[in-house]
């Protein structure tokens, strides 16, 4: 999407609730349902500002009851509204788990395709800030691994805008995940890709599309969020060490940019997936099949998956610490697949 | 904990307290207190690394209602129940320890009758339930108790524990601390019901309303349910009134509560209104708070420590407890990984 004269810089959540604002503004039928997304405007800033602006009905505050208002949003979308829920963590996506899987996703299906569900779930993914193993993960796969539904996770605050506006157009249900780390917010270490330049008006970014976020001869990196933003900053060490390395923010799970993955693998012919997420059965594993399945015989090194190991995400800076994929070992990974 | 005797008391079991258990009491809550600002001054200073969640304002009835258990009964806490797990024995230095180095949130001694802290919201209540029915299946005499938040009573397993709990006549005692707040939510718009003690009515069997300020009123009710518990009576539901501010450490309550009202909520403070009827009744006095002061910052102290100690972080226990039997392929998976780790050094 091009940048224009009116663009300002925005955090990210700044970003997704200017992108519900304006739908807001546009669409009588959006509405906003959720756990402390009214005068709290959202834990991690989602719908700051809008209580203030459009009221108790339409910034609804739910109480702690995860299926009944996840629910309701799926009745009030089949009704004809475009309901925005929040799932204030992704992981207690477990006490609501079949309004989202066995109903959100499948009813479209199970209706025949006469019932629609235009429905955006955004919750708040990833770890790094020591909120112990059922507050950090960001479940990529979990939910990606799921026909009827597309899942999102844009990294940057101008995606954010783009996909949380297509998301909410589209009718498909969707859930757009948004990374704590990448929100901005004043109490997390704040990092430089939390902030960009948005544009002012409303503006759309297809769901399922790729983005190259740095072009590179050498070697692949293909990650998401927040292994999006280390993996660029391996690229900068891995410049020093003459390594010229192509990075892709996948932006989307499903759907998944496949030709944009094996195209740069064809150039480069080493592919390193980086995954805040479960090792095993996860995105680097698609990933990895994708690129085995099509472009086998581009790669010049086998394909190489950096990712959390089996394990829950420890609460213990330092042990979450050693979990998580980080800038320096994704170049370790990367010198090693160009060396080998 | 009390002796077997107390716990005859019956329907006057508050008066079966003595002075020295009060003081008891009395210090068990201000060395909570004392924790709990010293957990958030660290905090301050950017020295504890990690999410916490306070509980000042809410001792009286966590400690109230652990003081009403006996040796044999069970604890199924959540994360705002610090109070209460050291009054119930839990090691201070686990509670400095846990946001700081090793995951010592999990660890719990091997005797203590401690269930981990729930952190998903009512996600215990069905495990108090089943664990309180499987000691009655088996004849033991034991009684459990839950605490949760006004928020969790929102909450579908909340609402399935209750009703299993009351079928099944589970001896199990549930407290719900209501401190008005869930995050940002009132508990006015929590639920349409006038009180949170009549839900127990639907499932049922009895809730009670307490002030939750006032030490001796829960101690009071919570060991008449813990009794009719141990008797084969069934649940009880209580429910003590308290105050707290603020939610956790990465919250800001000033974002939907006013001064005036913070204020307010500060003056019903706990501490202060034990500590005068420990005056009045001649059972404390300035020597005993100076002795007091003195001791819970020497405990403290030595907590900090002890956490010091516990807090080197090893890598390799991060694989410890994910299996009871580990497979070979996630020992396989552990080996490569901590390989790694070694040869590209650890990450900071
Ligand atoms: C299933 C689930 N949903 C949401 C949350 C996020 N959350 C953490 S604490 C909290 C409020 C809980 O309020 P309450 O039960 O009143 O307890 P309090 O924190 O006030 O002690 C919420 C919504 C959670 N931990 N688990």
């Amino acid at each position: 999407m091009a940048t224009t004269a009116k663009s300002r810089m925005l955090t990210g959540s700044k970003a997704m609730v200017e992108a519900i604002d304006q739908e807001m503004e546009r669409d009588p039928r959006v509405f906003v349902m959720g756990e402390d997304v009214g005068k709290y405007g959202g834990i991690f800033g989602s719908t700051t500002g809008l209580f203030e602006k459009y009221g108790p009905t339409r910034i609804l505050d739910t109480p702690i009851s995860e299926t009944a208002f996840i629910g309701a949003a799926i009745g009030a979308a089949m009704e004809g509204m475009r309901p925005i829920v929040e799932l204030m963590f992704v992981d207690f996506f477990g006490v609501c788990m079949d309004q989202i899987y066995n109903q959100m996703a499948k009813i479209h299906y199970m209706s025949g395709g006469h019932v629609k569900v235009p429905l955006v779930l955004m919750t708040a993914v990833g770890g790094g800030y020591n909120d112990a193993a059922q507050h950090s993960q960001t479940l990529y796969a979990t939910f990606a691994h799921l026909p009827g539904m597309k899942v999102v996770a844009p990294t940057f605050p101008d995606d954010l805008k783009g996909m949380m506006i297509a998301a909410i157009r589209e009718d498909n249900p969707v859930i757009l995940m948004f990374h704590k780390g990448l929100q901005g917010l004043g109490w997390m270490d704040q990092l430089d890709a939390s902030i960009g330049e948005v544009p002012q008006e409303p503006y759309t970014v297809p769901l399922g599309r790729s983005r190259i976020v740095r072009e590179g001869n050498d070697v692949t990196i293909v990650g998401i969020q927040m292994m999006t933003v280390h993996a660029m900053k391996a690229a900068e060490q891995l410049k020093e060490a003459g390594i010229d390395a192509e990075v892709i923010d996948l932006r989307s799970l499903v759907p998944l940019d496949r030709e944009t993955i094996l195209r740069s693998v064809a150039k480069t012919h080493r592919l390193l997936v980086v995954d805040e997420d479960y090792q095993s059965y996860g995105m680097s594993a698609e990933i990895a099949a994708t690129v085995a399945e099509a472009g086998l015989y581009d790669l010049e090194a086998p394909i190489r998956r950096l990712a959390i190991p089996d394990v829950p995400i420890p609460y213990s800076d330092p042990l979450e610490n050693f979990v998580l994929p980080n800038a320096e070992k994704i170049a370790e990974a990367a010198k090693a697949l160009v060396n080998m | 904990m009390l002796t077997e005797e107390k716990m005859k008391g019956g329907k006057g079991a508050d008066t079966a307290l003595q002075p020295s258990d009060l003081e008891r009491a009395l210090y068990l809550m201000k060395r909570a207190r004392a924790l709990d600002e010293r957990v958030l001054s660290l905090q301050r200073q950017g020295k504890v690394i990690g999410t916490y969640a306070p509980f000042s304002g809410q001792e009286a009835a966590q400690i109230g209602a652990v003081m009403a258990m006996e040796s044999n009964d069970w604890l199924f806490p959540t994360y705002r129940d610090g109070a209460a797990l050291t009054a119930f024995g839990y090691p201070l230095s686990y509670l400095f320890a846990f946001p700081t180095g090793v995951d010592a949130r999990w660890k719990r001694p091997e005797k203590l009758h401690l269930w981990p802290p729930a952190i998903s919201i009512a996600s215990h209540l069905p495990h108090a339930v089943g664990f309180a029915m499987a000691a009655q299946f088996r004849h033991d005499p034991l009684v459990v108790l839950a605490f949760c938040g006004d928020g969790a009573t929102s909450e579908g397993d909340f609402h399935e524990a209750l009703n299993l709990a009351g079928l099944f006549h589970a001896p199990v005692v549930l407290v719900i601390e209501n401190n008005g707040y869930a995050i940002s939510l009132p508990r006015s718009r929590q639920t349409a019901s006038a009180t949170l003690a009549q839900k127990a009515e639907a499932y049922g069997f009895p809730g009670v309303q307490v002030d939750g300020h006032d030490l001796l009123a829960v101690y009071t009710v919570v060991r008449r349910a813990v009794e009719r518990a141990r008797q084969g009576e069934g649940p009880t539901l209580i429910k003590p009134e308290v105050s707290l501010c603020p939610h956790t450490t990465a919250d800001d309550p000033t974002k939907y509560r006013s001064k005036e009202e913070l204020e307010a909520e500060r003056k019903k403070d706990p501490l202060p209104r034990l500590t005068q009827y420990l005056r009045e009744q001649g059972a404390w006095d300035d020597t005993k708070e100076q002795q007091a002061t003195d001791r819970i910052v020497e405990e403290l102290h030595r907590a900090e420590r002890e956490a010091v100690k516990l807090a080197e972080a090893d890598p390799r226990v991060i694989f410890d407890n994910v299996y009871a039997h580990p497979p070979k392929t996630f020992l396989a998976q552990r080996n490569a990984f901590l390989r790694e780790l070694r040869e590209g050094g650890a990450p900071s």
